[in-house]
């Protein structure tokens, strides 16, 4: 991990076009901006746990042998159309 | 190839059904390899079977099915693994939780698996819309929440058999398979075809 040390309002770059500055450090939190172009998605790493957690229960769920309940599901969906 | 899966048994899968993940599903990051699965009987739903953890398959379903107008914008960046033509978008399909009550089952809206179904390439998006819910009912007020429990009360009541709408017939034969669901073994081994998608059409022929 390449570790640097920035002050309010100074910033750094990644590349030729990504570029975070922080805007605010205070109360133990930091407020970054991040300037970059919109093709380069941005994610929280609670985001990102949350859905692994999120993945995770879904093939739990699907592990339960409840092909009754996906069959009424299917049902209803088809129904709707 | 020949594939160990926890809920189908052993399946034989035509190597050009298998479908490549290259950013691994959040919180699965030992599979890449995937096949989809149909069944008739979950129709639309289809089955996500990894290939290379036995255990792990998701439900999915195409998210258009949930709602007519999504199409969300989608971050290009993320879309580069799925190697499409340009100007192409990618076939979007949402997992889906079906939990012990059935009614209340969901989709994860917020963050869809984007697919190129004629290279078989596929990997997970997470959206910035907040507007989009990953818990999203499957279940509309007009679908009659009550009906889909009771039609799917096989997993409280072993024996008896709630397939409103089926043949009378059939009910000898659901209740058996009652018996065998609630012993954790799948009646259904065998029923499912390696699909290749819903949403892939014949490739155009290039003359």
């Amino acid at each position: 991990m390449l570790v640097l040390t920035r002050k309010q309002h100074q910033s750094l770059f990644l590349g030729d076009s990504i570029r975070i500055t922080v805007l605010d450090v205070r109360g133990g939190q930091v407020r970054l901006g991040i300037e970059a172009p919109r093709t380069l998605s941005v994610v929280r790493e609670e985001v990102l746990d949350d859905l692994a957690l999120s993945n995770q229960e879904a093939c739990a769920s699907a592990a339960q042998p409840a092909s009754a309940c996906l069959e009424s599901l299917a049902e209803a969906i088809n129904q709707r159309a | 190839m020949r594939v160990l899966t926890k809920r189908f048994g052993i399946l034989k899968i035509p190597p050009e059904s298998i479908w490549d993940f290259p950013v691994p599903l959040p919180g699965f990051p030992r599979s890449r390899r995937y096949v989809f699965l149909e069944d008739e009987r979950i129709h639309p739903f289809v089955w996500l079977q990894s290939l290379d953890e036995p255990e792990v398959a998701f439900v999915l379903l195409e998210a258009t099915l949930i709602d007519a107008h999504y199409a969300p914008w989608l971050p290009e960046g993320d879309l580069a693994c799925l190697e499409l033509p340009p100007g192409s978008q990618p076939a979007l399909s949402v997992i889906v939780t079906v939990p012990a009550d059935p009614a209340r089952a969901w989709a994860n809206l917020r963050a869809p698996v984007a697919m190129n179904v004629y290279r078989r390439l596929g990997r997970q998006v997470i959206l910035q819309d907040e507007r989009l819910s990953f818990r999203h009912p499957l279940m509309l007020a007009g679908d009659g929440p009550a009906s889909v429990s009771a039609r799917a009360g096989l997993s409280t009541r072993v024996g008896v058999s709630a397939r409103g709408g089926r043949e009378a017939t059939g009910d000898a034969a659901a209740a058996s398979e009652a018996v065998l669901v609630g012993e954790g073994i799948s009646a259904r081994e065998g029923d499912c075809r390696v699909g290749s998608h819903p949403q892939a059409t014949p490739e155009p022929v290039l003359r």
